[in-house]
Parts: C-alpha cells; sequence; structure tokens
C-alpha cells in the first residue's frame, strides 16, 4: 500500500465510520438536542395535558380570534409559540412588550375591525379530548391585556 | 496479518463505485441543497430582525455569544448560494466544496440558533458536508476536467451517505422507545401527538392537517400506524444490504413522511423529495438508461 493509498484508507474510514459514528453518539453521550447531530425528540415526548401559549384578539361582545404568526411577529408557527412562551417566562415587561407589538399589528391588519383589545392566554388541555369530546380547555387563565392603538404603526417582523 | 471481519469490513467500505454515481449524487444532492437554500431565502434571513433576546445558539454557532450583524448574515448567505452554484458545477471542487459545506451548516443552524430546532434539516447537511470531502466532480463537471486518481477507493463516500440516514432514522426511532418506551408502538403516544400538533397551531393561528384530527376518533388506526413508524425508523438498516431491501426501505420511510405530511401538515422535504434516499441506488444505470431512451 502506497503512502497516498494508506491516507486515503485512513481518511475513508475516518470519515466513512465516523460521521455516521457521531450523529448516533446522541444515543449514547446523552447529549442534547442540537444541529446537525440531533437526539430527534420531536414525536417522541409523551404530550400529557400541555398547557399552550396563544395570543388573541378580544371584541367587544367578548369574543376572541386567534393571531396568526405573522400578527405575532413571525411567518413560523413554531418561532410563534417560541416568542409568546419566552415573553410569559420572562415576565410582564415582556408581555407587555409583545402585546403591545401584537396590538400594533392588528390594528394596521384588515379582518380585525371588531377587535377591542389584545390578550395573552394560557390554556391546559387535553388534546385528544379537544377533537374527540369538545374544545373545552381543563384550565384557562388571561396572562396580560392591552388594548389596541388604532392608527398606530405596525412593528417590523421579527 | 488483518483479521477476516477487519477484511470484510475493508471490502464492504472500499467497494468500487463509478465516479459517475459521486457526480450524479453531488448533481442531485448539491442541487437539491442550493434550491432550497434560495427557496427559503426570506425565512433563512429573518433572523436579521429577531429579537437578541430569543438567540439560543447551537451546533457551530454556539461559537457566538450574540447574534450576527445583519450584513454578516446576508453575506455568509450570500457566499452560500455562490459557492453552492459551483459546488452543482463541479467547478473548483477541492476548494470551493468545503466552503460551501460549511456555510450551508452555518447558514441553517444559525436559523435553527432561535430557540426552535427544526429537525428537517439535519441529513441534507450531513450528505453534503460528505460530498463536500469526496472527489465528486471527477464527471459531470463544469468547466470538463480530466478524471483524476482512481475512483474504485471512493466507495466509503457512498457508503458513508447510506450509513448516515440509516444512524439518523435509527436515533429516532431509539429516542422514541426510550421517552415513551414499548408503549408508543401501542398507539395512544402517536395519537397524542397528532392531536397535539393540530391543537398548537390552531392556539396560534395557524392551519392545520383536516385528516389528523379526523383520524383521532378510530383509535385502533394508531397501533398499525406507530408499528409502521417505528418499522420505518428502527429497521432502517436492512438499506445497507441493497437492492430490493433498500427499495422497500427507501419506499416505507417515504411513506412515513407522506404520512407525517398528511396527518401534521409537518413537511420533511428532503426524503420527501426523495434526493436523501439517492445513494442507495445504482444512478449511473439509471442515468444511462435514461440517456439511452432519450437518444433513441
Amino acid at each position: 500500500m502506497t503512502p497516498t493509498e494508506f491516507v486515503r484508507r485512513a481518511l475513508g474510514y475516518a470519515l466513512g465510520l465516523g460521521m455516521p459514528a457521531a450523529v448516533l453518539s446522541p444515543l449514547f453521550t446523552g447529549a442534547r438536542d442540537s444541529f446537525p447531530l440531533s437526539t430527534y425528540p420531536m414525536f417522541a415526548q409523551p404530550r400529557g395535558q400541555p398547557t399552550l401559549y396563544s395570543v388573541v384578539a378580544l371584541e367587544a361582545d367578548g369574543r376572541e380570534a386567534r393571531l396568526p404568526p405573522s400578527l405575532i411577529g413571525t411567518k413560523e408557527v413554531l418561532q410563534a409559540k417560541v416568542l409568546i412562551q419566552h415573553s410569559v417566562e420572562a415576565g410582564p415587561e415582556a408581555m407587555a412588550q409583545l402585546c403591545a407589538d401584537a396590538a400594533a399589528r392588528v390594528a394596521a391588519a384588515p379582518g380585525f375591525s371588531d377587535a377591542r383589545s389584545i390578550a395573552i392566554v394560557q390554556r391546559r388541555y387535553d388534546p385528544v379530548d379537544y377533537f374527540v369530546k369538545g374544545p373545552t380547555p381543563l384550565a384557562e387563565q388571561r396572562l396580560f391585556e392591552c388594548a389596541l392603538s388604532p392608527g398606530a404603526t405596525a412593528p417590523a417582523p421579527r | 496479518m488483518t483479521p477476516p471481519l477487519l477484511r470484510a469490513l475493508d471490502r464492504w467500505l472500499f467497494a468500487p463505485v463509478p465516479r459517475e454515481r459521486l457526480a450524479l449524487l453531488r448533481l442531485a444532492i448539491g442541487g437539491y441543497a442550493w434550491i432550497y437554500l434560495l427557496a427559503r431565502a426570506r425565512d433563512l434571513l429573518a433572523p436579521a430582525q429577531f429579537p437578541a433576546s430569543a438567540f439560543a445558539p447551537l451546533g457551530i454557532v454556539s461559537l457566538l455569544d450574540a447574534p450576527l450583524p445583519a450584513a454578516a448574515l446576508y453575506a455568509v448567505y450570500g457566499l452560500s448560494v455562490l459557492s453552492g452554484a459551483l459546488f452543482v458545477l463541479g467547478a473548483a471542487y477541492r476548494s470551493v466544496a468545503p466552503v460551501f459545506a460549511l456555510c450551508l451548516l452555518w447558514v441553517l443552524s444559525y436559523r435553527h440558533s432561535w430557540g426552535m430546532i427544526f429537525h428537517t434539516d439535519n441529513l441534507l447537511v450531513l450528505h453534503v458536508s460528505l460530498l463536500a470531502l469526496a472527489p465528486a466532480a471527477d464527471a459531470y463537471a463544469y468547466p470538463r476536467r480530466a478524471a483524476g486518481g482512481d475512483s474504485l477507493h471512493n466507495g466509503w463516500v457512498v457508503r458513508a451517505l447510506c450509513l448516515v440516514t440509516c444512524a439518523a432514522y435509527v436515533v429516532a426511532g431509539v429516542a422514541k422507545l426510550e421517552l415513551s418506551g414499548i408503549r408508543w408502538a401501542g398507539g395512544s403516544a402517536l395519537r397524542e401527538q397528532i392531536a397535539y400538533d393540530a391543537l398548537r397551531k390552531i392556539e396560534l393561528g395557524s392551519v392545520h392537517s383536516p385528516l389528523g384530527p379526523w383520524l383521532l376518533p378510530h383509535r385502533w388506526l394508531f397501533a398499525p400506524l406507530s408499528v409502521f413508524s417505528l418499522a420505518a425508523e428502527l429497521l432502517a438498516p436492512l438499506a445497507l444490504l441493497g437492492g430490493r431491501w433498500a427499495a422497500s426501505w427507501c419506499l416505507g420511510a417515504w411513506l412515513f413522511h407522506l404520512g407525517v405530511l398528511a396527518t401534521m401538515a409537518i413537511v420533511f422535504p428532503y426524503p420527501l423529495s426523495g434526493v436523501a434516499f439517492l445513494a442507495f441506488f445504482p444512478l449511473e444505470r439509471w442515468f444511462a438508461r435514461a440517456t439511452r431512451r432519450t437518444s433513441g
């Protein structure tokens, strides 16, 4: 075997077996989910009765409409979930900011002309029961509410 | 004296692979990555406007303490698009390919560094990285150049692409067993997952698949679906046997992703496109056959 061939073979072994071993490594190291080496937890975790946060527009008669991610400040639903959750965890100041930003976007958006205020809501559900028995939450709490500001300038999407 | 097992491993890992197959994999996987970068441009550049407080660096981006300035993000993205085009063409491959692989890894890792990891891009990055370290531009490259070295020792690249694919599916399958136990195969965990996914989308004012909630009252369906999902993941190594084994597993894995799309509206574009599974097949023979057919 020539030195060049030896190096090629060594590289082949190192990468050809090393890369798959790295992909498998979270199974043995207990490493946290990362990228591109992942523990792939997405469909694996039991969900139980999760608490979900949402931002809603409240109308004068008490009806509410869920705000889509674009009015919360992102295009992606998962990113919207993270934005709301971070704000809730960070406390009233962060919730006030999220609420005010959403209120300004809603004021400038079509389809929310009856909205009077914006609220950040926490609800606990049994997800299967929601669809099989009916959409009643197990628990519900309004965490923050802010008034709509007509004519406000919508902040840039986050 | 080499032990027989090591000799067998050596023969398997370095089984001859025509340089045309590596080149076709470069065209398909690199082409997919390049189009993907362009198609997701808005989304990949969105972090330029995210609040710094949401920055949660992971992987290679953990080198940073704070988000990049917007100009730097745009510059790395631009470099990834440019090097991606050259990667697909096979131009200046030895120097450009690692740059593209690194840029792709960076751009996607950076996008995932804002509190939410999307698991749809992992295989793509790993596949591009492997191809970038291999002589995958010895054929079908522009500008055309003389093939370098002997291609018979490059079989490890194709093996590695297949091994990495199988490993990712096995990890996903084992994660289900680790976090939920064998109960996962009973169906209730999958049923709960589909319900949870639709519910969180409703709560966030987004679109959910109507099929998932429609299936939920039919509890009996979920055990066979769960067993199928687990099998698609845990039996991935069978694909390494090649031939019909590989074709059957690839079809099973593709159907699994189709099921995820249908019931949860979650798109895994790389496997769904089929490109993620190409390394299991003799592409050069398909290509030659197709060329013969089109040339009459």
